[in-house]
Order: C-alpha cells, then sequence, then structure tokens
C-alpha cells in the first residue's frame, strides 16, 4: 500500500470505530440493563451483570397482555406478508407480460401513481374508512398492510418479472402449458429472490410500525401490537426501565434473527425498495 | 353475454378469464383501501366536517385560508422544516462519508463493522426514542455527576436550547442505518477501470471523491434525501416517544399537529387540508432538488 492508501485506512479506522461505538453503546445499554436488577443499573448502568438475572424477562412475559400483544405482531406481520406474495406476483405477472396493450399499460400506471403521496393525506380517510366498516381491529389493520403495500410490491415484482425471458412462456405454450400453471410452475419459482426482498422490507415495517397502530387500534388493549403495548405501559411516574428494556431487548430478537441469517437480501432489499422513493 | 364469452372454452378467453383472476384482488384491495382513501383525503380538505356529525358543509378553500393565520400551524412548520433541515443534511452527508470509509477499509473488521452499524434500522423508531429517554434522562446525568462534567450531570431535554438538538441526535441515530447500505451498494457503480486511471494521473483523494465519485452518487443523493425528507416532514414516532410535542406544544411537529388537529380537537376537515399542503410541501422540495443535483449527474437517470 501507498502513503495515502495508509492514511486513508487509519483515518478509516477512526472514523469507523468512532461511529460503531455511538452505534452500539445505546444497543450495549439495552443489553445490560435487560439482565440487571433496577438497583444495580442505577449504581452504574454501564457495568456487566454480575449473574445470570432473568428475572426482568419473567415479569414482563408474565404481564397481561404481553403475549397476546407478541401474538398481534405477529399477525400483522406474517398474514400481510402471505397475502402479498400470494396476490401481487400474480398480477405484476399479467402485467409483465400484457404492457405492450394499452390496457395494461394503464393499469401499471394506476398501481404506480400513488408511490409518492405521502402517508399524512392517507391516515385520516383510512381510519373514517376502516370505523364506518367497523373494523378498527387486527384484522382490519391486515388490511391495510396488504392495500398499502401492493403499489412498492408491485413495481418490484413488475421489473423482476419483465427481466425472466420470454421464450420461456413461448416454449411452454407450445408444450399445452395453461397460463395459471405457467405461472405457478415456471415464473412463480423463478421469483424467489424478489420475494425475499419484498418480504425483508415490509416485515421491517409491520413488525415496527407504530402511527398506523396508534390510529386503528386505540379501541381496545387486546388490540395492541408490541409496538403499541412498549409504548402504553411505560408510564413516565412510574417507570421501571429495566423491565422496559428487557421488553425491547425482546421485541428486537425477530428482526435481528431475520437480518442476521438473510443479510444477502435485507442489503438487497433496501437498495432494489429504495429505488421507489 | 359478457360473462359468458369469458367462460368460452377456447383459448384466449381461458386468459383472458386467468388473467382477471390474477390482477382483480390487487386492484380491488388497492382501489378501495388506497385510491378510495387519497380522494377522500382531498375532499374533505374542502369541507368543515368533524369526523363524527353526520353531516358537513363544503367550505372551498376556506381550510386553506385558516392555515395562513393559525399560529400553530405556523409553528410547527417552521419546527418541522428546520428539524428536517439539520437532520437530512447531516444523515446525506455522514452516511455518504461513512460509506466511502467502510467500501476502501482494509481490515477484518469491516464486515462487523458494516453489520452493527445497520442495527439501528432493525429496532423500532419508538423503541429507540424511548431508549434515549432514558439515556437523556438517566444515564448521561449519571455519567456526568460519576465523572464530575457539569454539563452532562442536567437532563439535556430539560432545557430548550439543546432539546431539539436531544430529538434530531436521536433520529439520525436511527436514520443514517439505511442510507448507509444504500451509498456502499452505490459506491459499487463506479467504474474501477476509470477511478484507477485517474489514481496514476496523479488525481488525489479529494478530486477523484469530487470528480469521480459524487457524479455517479447523485441517484442515490436523490434517494437518500426523498426517502429522509419523507421521514423527517413525517416524524411522529420519536416525537411521541421522547417529549409527546411537550413542553406545552414546543415540540409538536406537523405530523403531531395533523393528528391532533383530527382526532383531539376533531377537526377533520381543517387536518385533512393540512395534509395536502404537507404534499405540495414535499413534491415543490422534492422537484426543486431534483432540478439542481440532476445537473451534476454523469448519466442523468
Amino acid at each position: 500500500m501507498n502513503r495515502e492508501g495508509k492514511l486513508f485506512n487509519v483515518i478509516s479506522y477512526i472514523y469507523l470505530t468512532i461511529a460503531v461505538l455511538l452505534v452500539v453503546t445505546p444497543l450495549y445499554l439495552l443489553l445490560v440493563v435487560s439482565f440487571k436488577p433496577l438497583e444495580d443499573s442505577v449504581r452504574n448502568f454501564f457495568a456487566p451483570p454480575t449473574s445470570l438475572y432473568l428475572e426482568n424477562f419473567k415479569v414482563v412475559l408474565s404481564g397481561d397482555l404481553y403475549l397476546n400483544s407478541v401474538m398481534n405482531s405477529v399477525f400483522v406481520t406474517v398474514i400481510p406478508l402471505a397475502a402479498i406474495i400470494l396476490i401481487v406476483p400474480m398480477c405484476a405477472f399479467t402485467i409483465a407480460r400484457n404492457m405492450h396493450k394499452t390496457f395494461y399499460k394503464w393499469m401499471y400506471r394506476y398501481f404506480i401513481s400513488s408511490i409518492f403521496v405521502p402517508f399524512a393525506v392517507i391516515m385520516i380517510p383510512t381510519v373514517i374508512l376502516c370505523s364506518k366498516l367497523n373494523i378498527m381491529n387486527v384484522p382490519g389493520l391486515i388490511i391495510v398492510y396488504i392495500a398499502f403495500s401492493i403499489n412498492q410490491a408491485l413495481f418490484l415484482f413488475v421489473g423482476h418479472i419483465r427481466n425472466i425471458p420470454r421464450e420461456l412462456d413461448e416454449s411452454a405454450h407450445i408444450d399445452g402449458c395453461s397460463v395459471p400453471r405457467l405461472y405457478f410452475s415456471i415464473i412463480l419459482p423463478l421469483c424467489k429472490p424478489m420475494i425475499a426482498t419484498v418480504a425483508v422490507i415490509n416485515s421491517l415495517w409491520y413488525w415496527n410500525d407504530f402511527l398506523l397502530p396508534v390510529v386503528l387500534l386505540n379501541k381496545s388493549q387486546r388490540y395492541f401490537t408490541l409496538a403499541l403495548y412498549q409504548y402504553m405501559f411505560n408510564d413516565p411516574q412510574n417507570y421501571q426501565f429495566n423491565l422496559a428494556f428487557a421488553s425491547y431487548f425482546l421485541g428486537m430478537i425477530p428482526l435481528v434473527v431475520l437480518y442476521l441469517s438473510a443479510q444477502k437480501y435485507v442489503v438487497k432489499g433496501l437498495t432494489a425498495g429504495a429505488i421507489k422513493g | 353475454m359478457q360473462l359468458k364469452k369469458l367462460f368460452q372454452k377456447d383459448k384466449n378467453s381461458g386468459n383472458r378469464l386467468s388473467y382477471f383472476l390474477f390482477t382483480t384482488p390487487c386492484l380491488v384491495m388497492y382501489t378501495v383501501f388506497l385510491i378510495i382513501p387519497i380522494i377522500l383525503g382531498f375532499y374533505y380538505s374542502f369541507t368543515n366536517w368533524n369526523g363524527i356529525a353526520p353531516t358537513y358543509e363544503m367550505v372551498g378553500f376556506n381550510n386553506y385560508k385558516d392555515q395562513l393565520s393559525d399560529n400553530s400551524f405556523h409553528y410547527s412548520l417552521v419546527f418541522t422544516l428546520t428539524y428536517a433541515a439539520v437532520v437530512v443534511f447531516v444523515i446525506v452527508f455522514f452516511s455518504f462519508f461513512t460509506a466511502v470509509f467502510l467500501n476502501g477499509f482494509r481490515s477484518r473488521l469491516k464486515n462487523l463493522y458494516k453489520t452493527l452499524l445497520f442495527f439501528p434500522a432493525l429496532i423500532a423508531p419508538i423503541v429507540v426514542s424511548l431508549i434515549f429517554r432514558q439515556i437523556y434522562s438517566g444515564v448521561l446525568p449519571w455519567l456526568g455527576k460519576t465523572l464530575g462534567w457539569d454539563f452532562l450531570s442536567k437532563n439535556l431535554m430539560a432545557s430548550m436550547d439543546t432539546l431539539k438538538g436531544t430529538i434530531e441526535y436521536v433520529h439520525m441515530w436511527y436514520g443514517m442505518a439505511i442510507p448507509v447500505v444504500l451509498f456502499t451498494a452505490g459506491l459499487q457503480m463506479v467504474p474501477e477501470e476509470i477511478y484507477e486511471q485517474a489514481k496514476i494521473d496523479g488525481a488525489n483523494f479529494f478530486s477523484r471523491l469530487w470528480h469521480i465519485v459524487i457524479p455517479y452518487m447523485i441517484p442515490i443523493v436523490n434517494i437518500v434525501f426523498i426517502l429522509t425528507l419523507k421521514q423527517c416532514l413525517m416524524v411522529y414516532d420519536i416525537i411521541m416517544g421522547l417529549t409527546m410535542g411537550g413542553p406545552g406544544t414546543r415540540t409538536q411537529t406537523y405530523s403531531v399537529f395533523i393528528y391532533r388537529s383530527a382526532f383531539m380537537n376533531f377537526r377533520v376537515g381543517y387536518a385533512a387540508s393540512l395534509s395536502v399542503t404537507l404534499f405540495f410541501i414535499m413534491l415543490i422540495i422534492a422537484v426543486f432538488q431534483m432540478t439542481i443535483l440532476n445537473k451534476k449527474d454523469v448519466n442523468a437517470v
């Protein structure tokens, strides 16, 4: 390495280490505070736990509605994901293969047109619509998540399917393969990378979302998702942060596992998903 | 008649039926729960509806006229715009440099650092802000007392001078993760040959950065800018987690203001007009920014 390269590496080393420390310190606190009794944390926030102390987690898990809210979060993440993966690729396939027809070209534009509309414009009418339809509950939130995810997912799938060579369709057609069979046994399996991508982008959103649960699920505590539960049960007057931190720690685990096991797709997914702006 | 045609066994209409079945679920969901709400949002902004009463009147542009004389509107808009200016600038600037350093970093720590830097994106913003509230009110004062540093021993969120900065910092902390990934991916698009050639020709690090790397990064800058701007103008979670808009309404951002107008003051029509205004503000900034930045763009995509 030449002198410039060495200098660059030293500066990178210093800069990145500071950046990583800034990012990691709150996460470190989250970890150690979750595993310590309250008094220990107050005495010294940063000291590692002296023994394997699991009392915080026990208290959190025995909380009245905690597991209920975890289940709600699982529902509002898994069901919309499954629905999106079921309905969007088939619609994208139809559009991608018929793009030369005016009707489908306009259908595509119709789907894409809403991508730039900020959520604020949709929020109030959505709440009113849901309350009129009497779906201010978990199924209602699931429906809203599905509807709000279609434009971006469709955009990504259409782009992906247009890159699958049409010769595949034609040879399948000559062999007497019907359109549904062509889709389910040839096109859909080829969409796997994009399915992973869409799954990652959307699960980050569904699992961590706060605003939509606040406006749609405030009718009963039984409807709370995890994020809402964590927020509603932090009374500032009587805030036991060791318990709170333990519940944050538990809430992070699913996405951390997802991220560490599918890091490649996360990076690809974010890059592809960002194009939508 | 139509239906009969659709179900005829000949090859083409068989396709048509499956295409119909393939597109209907998406079309219905999307139209009913997204397009109709958008249209209703614009429509409500011309009414005086309170969200509950069965009737309301059309009031033309009155809601928009009311905005002009509403102090809470001015305050929250200015607060949000200045907030967004700081956060967007810092995030674009530092995530770009973080990516440049990560990209050229020769060390075994590289992958570990990359992984760790992404972690904030995995935590719910509401949870991030609750963690930081504890850090500001508990951990930092404790640290200040232990180390004998006076400026830290007070709660930084208790003083109006530092309050806004503490909120902005939380946003930067979690908002930087995804832009770093985007810039890192973008840096792969810079053609190796041009970069190496410039090196041989004796261009130093900064002129290579300015003349070669940055032009290729313009599309990513656009994306990061718009994504972060959208996030900042709609910031809700971390305000609710840190201050709930307080003290009083001193940290009431635009989206908190919309939320309160609609669901606490029951001025749905007015709140809808606020959202439409936000839509146009975002549109203007986005168009303006694209026109400026695209002048430096090499591929002009």
